[in-house]
Parts: C-alpha cells; sequence; structure tokens
C-alpha cells in the first residue's frame, strides 16, 4: 500500500473526529507535579531520592477524554497496552442460579501511539493465545481494536530494544506514524487501517517525504544504541542452557523481594490466575482471570502445600530462561522486547535482562 | 494469524455426582455422568478442572479407566477450597467439568510387555485408571506387578479393590505401610523395600511410578537398578495446572507444561531437569 502523510498539525483532528466513532485508547503524561506532592505528603521525600535517575516523568495508555492529552513523542508508558487485549482482571464467566454464561470484550477501539517494541510484544502474544487452543476472550478483543504505531522519538534510557531486534516491526499494526519533521509518514498495515484514513486529512506522500522516511529509517538504523545484549536473541536462546551453573543467580536473587513488579509491568508476561467472586447471597458471582507473575512466592504451590519453586533463586532463573530460552524455543521469537520496564521498577535492581544475559554470555 | 475460536475455553460442561464413597478420613470417591450424556473420552493418566462456582477450579487427575462406560470417577483429597466444597457435595449436585486435559499414559507403547506398576499413596489415584485399563484389556499386555505403598494402614485407598487385585491369578500384588498398627500383618516399611520381592526381565518390562515427589527419587532409582531403562520408566507429575491449556504458566517445569507435555512423562524426558523431580 502506498505512503501517506499527515501533517502534525492534523493530527489532533484526525484523533478527534475518530473519538467520535470509537473508543479510543492514547499515551497520556501522568500528572508529575501530584506525583512529587503526594510523595511529599506521605513525607517520602528520601523515597523520591531514591527514585533518583529513573525517570520523574511517567507516560500510561488510558482512553482519550481530549485529543490534546495524547502523546506521540514519549518514553516508554508505565504498563504496556497489554491491558487492552488481556486486562488485569477480566471475567470470563458469569454465574447465576447454575446458569453460565461466558462474558467477552468485543468493544471496538482504537489505540494510538504503540511502539515497535510494544507491537512485538503483542505479536507474539497473538501466537500464545490465538494458535493452539485459541483463547476467545482475547481473539475478540484483538479482533475489535485497531493498533496505530508510532515510531520512537525519545527513547526511554533503560529500552534496549534494538538488540532484541524489535525497534523496528513489520507487522501487527494498522497504521503506524513515523516523524518526518512538519509531517507523520503513515505506512498503512492492514485494510481496517485504511478504513481509518477517512478520519484525517491524509495525502499520498511526495517523492520527497517518501525518501525522508527512509533515510529517517537508515539514521536509526545505523545509530549504536545506548546499551544492549552482547549477543543476537538467537544465540541467548542457545547458549543460555549452559549456564544453569553460573553464582550469578544465586547473588541477584538474594536481593529479590518476590514483589512481581517485573512481571507485572512486562509486555510479554501473559500468566493468568483465574478465581471466583460470589455475592454475599451465593446465588451469582464471576469467574475472573488476573495476571500472575512466576515471581511471587505462591505461584507453584499445589494444595496439598507442596512448593515447585519454593526458593528465590529458582523463581528468578525461571524468569530469565523462559523470556530467553523456553519462549523463544516455543514460540521463534524471545520473551523480551527489550523495553526496559522492568529495570525501571525493580527496587533492589536486580531484574535488568541486559545486565544478566551479558554476564553470563 | 487469528485461529478460529467457537467457545470459550473456560466454559464448563455440566456433570452431576451420581455416587459418593468415602474412601479415607481425607479422600473421597465421587462418580460423575454429564448431563448431556456424553462420555468424558479420557486416555488413562489424563487430569479435568473440576469446576466449583463460587470455588473455583481444581485440577484432578481421572482415577477410573476409560473402559468404564456411562461415568468417570475422581478420587479427591480434601486439601483446599474447591476439594474442600467437593467433599460437601452429595450425589444429586452438579459440577463443571472441562477437560480431559494432558498427555496420558502411552497405552499403546506397553502393549504386549510386562508393566509394574508403583504407586504410593494418593499416586494410586491416577495409576488405578491405567491398572484397570491393563486388567480390562488383560491379553494385551505380559505380566502384571503391583506396587502400592501407604504412610498407615488408615490411609490405604480403594481398598476392595486392592483385595481383588490381590486375589488376582493373572496380576502380582504387593503391598506396604510407612507404619503399621495393630490391624496391620501386611509388609511394613517404604515402598522401595518391594522392589526385592520380584524378579523381573527387564527388557521386557515397564515401570509406571506414581507417588508423591519424595518418593520418584528414590523408586526411579529401584527401577533403574532392576535394569529397567530409562525410556521404559514413566511418571506422572503433580503441578498446579490452573487452565490445562498450556497457557497460565503454573505447571511449567523449565520448558515444559506439565499440563500438555504431561502429566505423563518417561524419566528419559525429564531426566536432566532439576525442577522435574
Amino acid at each position: 500500500m502506498s505512503l501517506k502523510v499527515i501533517a502534525k498539525e492534523d493530527v489532533l483532528s484526525f484523533l478527534g473526529a475518530m473519538m467520535r466513532d470509537w473508543e479510543v485508547v492514547g499515551v497520556k503524561k501522568k500528572d508529575v507535579g501530584n506525583y512529587a506532592n503526594e510523595a511529599k505528603l506521605h513525607g517520602r521525600v528520601e523515597s523520591l531520592q531514591a527514585v533518583k535517575g529513573k525517570p520523574a516523568v511517567k507516560y500510561m495508555f488510558d482512553r482519550l477524554d481530549n485529543p490534546s492529552e495524547a502523546c506521540l513523542d514519549y518514553t516508554v508508558t508505565v504498563l504496556p497496552p497489554k491491558k487492552y487485549f488481556m486486562p488485569p482482571h477480566e471475567t470470563i464467566l458469569k454465574f447465576k442460579d447454575g446458569t453460565l454464561q461466558p462474558v467477552f470484550d468485543d468493544t471496538p477501539r482504537i489505540i494510538v501511539g504503540v511502539h515497535p517494541y510494544d507491537l512485538a510484544a503483542i505479536n507474539l502474544l497473538d501466537k500464545v493465545y490465538c494458535q493452539e487452543n485459541p483463547d476467545l476472550n482475547y481473539i475478540k478483543r484483538r479482533e475489535n481494536t485497531l493498533i496505530i504505531g508510532v515510531d520512537v522519538k525519545t527513547p526511554s534510557p533503560f529500552s534496549f530494544s534494538k538488540s532484541m531486534k524489535s525497534d523496528t516491526v513489520m507487522e501487527g499494526f494498522d497504521l503506524f506514524f513515523a516523524d518526518i519533521g512538519e509531517s507523520y509518514a503513515v505506512e498503512v498495515g492492514t485494510q481496517k487501517g485504511e478504513g481509518l484514513l477517512k478520519y484525517g486529512a491524509f495525502k499520498d506522500a511526495t517523492a520527497q517525504q517518501a525518501d525522508q522516511l527512509s533515510k529517517a529509517k537508515e539514521e536509526k538504523k545505523a545509530q549504536a544504541p545506548s546499551r544492549g545484549l552482547k549477543v543476537t536473541p538467537e544465540v541467548l536462546a542457545q547458549k543460555l542452557g549452559e549456564k544453569r551453573e553460573d553464582p550469578i543467580w544465586e547473588e541477584k536473587s538474594q536481593k529479590c523481594l518476590s514483589c512481581g513488579s517485573c512481571v507485572t509491568v512486562c509486555p510479554t508476561c501473559y500468566c493468568f490466575d483465574v478465581q471466583d467472586a460470589i455475592n454475599l447471597k451465593l446465588t451469582e458471582g464471576e469467574r475472573i482471570r488476573s495476571w500472575d507473575g512466576c515471581m511471587l512466592t505462591d505461584f507453584a504451590l499445589v494444595g496439598t502445600g507442596e512448593n515447585f519453586r519454593e526458593h528465590k533463586v529458582q523463581r528468578y532463573q525461571h524468569r530469565f530462561f523462559r523470556k530467553g530460552k523456553y519462549i523463544f524455543e516455543k514460540y521463534g521469537s524471545l520473551g523480551c522486547v527489550g523495553c526496559g520496564r522492568c529495570s525501571s521498577v525493580c527496587l533492589p535492581d536486580i531484574a535488568d535482562p541486559v545486565e544478566v544475559y551479558n554476564a553470563l554470555l | 494469524m487469528l485461529q478460529p475460536a467457537k467457545e470459550s475455553l473456560f466454559l464448563p460442561g455440566a456433570a452431576e455426582i451420581i455416587k459418593v464413597e468415602k474412601l479415607t478420613e481425607t479422600e473421597k470417591l465421587f462418580e460423575f455422568k454429564f448431563k448431556n450424556g456424553q462420555e468424558l473420552g479420557h486416555a488413562p493418566g489424563q487430569f479435568v478442572e473440576v469446576s466449583l462456582f463460587g470455588y473455583g477450579e481444581a485440577p484432578i487427575s481421572v482415577s477410573s479407566s476409560p473402559t468404564k462406560h456411562g461415568a468417570f470417577e475422581l478420587a479427591v483429597r480434601k486439601v483446599g477450597n474447591v476439594t474442600g466444597a467437593l467433599h460437601r457435595m452429595e450425589a444429586g449436585a452438579t459440577v463443571g467439568i472441562r477437560g480431559p486435559f494432558g498427555r496420558g499414559f502411552p497405552v499403546d507403547e506397553i502393549k504386549g510387555k510386562d508393566v509394574l506398576f508403583v504407586g504410593g499413596g494418593i499416586g494410586l489415584v491416577p495409576l488405578r485408571s491405567l491398572i484397570n485399563y491393563v486388567l480390562d484389556n488383560r491379553q494385551d499386555y505380559g505380566r502384571v506387578i503391583i506396587f502400592f505403598g501407604a504412610r498407615s494402614p488408615k490411609e490405604r485407598l480403594f481398598t476392595a479393590e486392592l483385595e481383588q487385585w490381590k486375589n488376582r491369578k493373572d496380576a502380582e500384588f504387593f503391598e506396604t505401610v510407612d507404619r503399621g498398627d495393630d490391624s496391620w500383618n501386611g509388609n511394613v516399611g517404604v515402598i522401595t523395600t518391594l522392589f526385592p520381592k520380584v524378579d523381573i526381565d527387564p527388557k521386557n518390562m515397564y515401570a509406571v511410578i506414581v507417588g508423591p515427589p519424595i518418593m520418584y527419587r528414590f523408586a526411579i532409582l529401584e527401577a533403574l537398578s532392576k535394569g529397567i531403562t530409562e525410556d521404559k520408566i514413566i511418571v506422572s507429575l503433580e503441578r498446579r495446572m490452573k487452565c490445562g491449556l498450556g497457557k497460565c504458566g503454573h505447571c511449567q517445569i523449565q520448558h515444559l507444561y506439565c499440563c500438555k507435555d504431561g502429566p505423563v512423562f518417561k524419566y528419559s524426558e525429564i531426566k536432566g531437569i532439576q525442577e522435574a523431580i
């Protein structure tokens, strides 16, 4: 499909027009003032010091009430857009007096501003949830959601997506925006994406604009990343199996708080728990699927009391092996896209895949 | 990319409890029938998710052999929310059942071979589906040896059936308890003390071992020392199989999903895997 362009000043009206017909989710800047005030309010001046060096400005995917809230130039969001395909908590069944009703969310939705590494993560989730044992809850959301990707202009200091080969993606978006100065160059990925062009003042790209885009891509390719893995994803998956006995596992995992922050913010973590909630009269209730994580203490606990990953070091190693080896072997891509979210949230600072994998290889 | 899916993976079928039998202080045997008349259609060694609305789901291995038609049996130890609630239920009550899930015992591969069954405690529950399958197709199998070990006489499961197995001319049955009591005249000692009681032809023998995690380490060593090769030692592993679909992650044993790749494994498949046994 041909390359389109939209002038930066026309983006607002494009978003506004879509918002009249669709639920539109975009990246919002979190009120940093409140964040600081709240910390002060609770006398947590020290804790603010503790996060020094970590980004103070936070971004989040949220439903837009006003098109001007949308950021297209941001570093990384706190949570990945995964939450629109597998929400932190989702009702999968309702039951009432012995009858059962499966529950699905098929709200038509557009997510604007998804970075390539998050697209790569969604492409992986698609393999997990749509291939073997296709999961209708995921599929309905996925089919009814359009994704407008945007290239990263200001990378997060924690990002290493280039070395994970997820700083550019060829699929997984309906439209993809790239900043070429006065305008965005817009690649159309799907028919559905093409259908969105009617909402904005899109024009065919001129030869010069197409040239600008390829130049921008070339520059990005040539840019040396600030940090990254020493080896390719393929080599990592191959070699990791030999490193099970390395002392780094014990050393790092000793500091782990088993808080699960690293797996909660991860765009590729897809483990879940299922629990029932019932009303006080015990007549009706819901079966709810919630995010779960292998770094939490009771993740592998069974009814008889046996915990098959009782020790921190077992859970810590499992996470890195799952990301760096098991998922690669099963799905052909790593369970890490290099977004750096886990490194940015880990309090004892032991979650960074770059540090751990590079120390091992 | 997107595969068609017709219905929710989490929608269970309605099954009625048609019989409840107390096995021990903590275990009960439940017999179920699908309300729509369908068969479970399981293979020995597979499991189902038992669904009690308001409580949740629990993975339970099927204890009956598929040669038993019209109904299926689950033997359940009372350990948690769901199993506790199930223990309070009586015949006539309805539960949800998803499944069967997982890879069962290799019934065709062991055809024509001698089989040594080693069941420890509650491990007899899944093993019973295979024992009865083999006994119901007795002509297809060679020698049948059954070892059963319980912690105490009170914790022996399926006592009437143990008696029947013991009396069969075409099976050799040995059992022991870890600690005896006044009522007990049989063997006392852990299950590995039964191994010296039989002479086997390891070339033609499969050992199927199911028991608590600690038992595997010792029983597998005994089977190996009998000369049975690693690919002929078969185990069934317990994990928290929450979804049964290879997704939720709880049952993962390194790269393996216990709910899909197992719960039945050959020792040769899991030998090098620290987490497995």
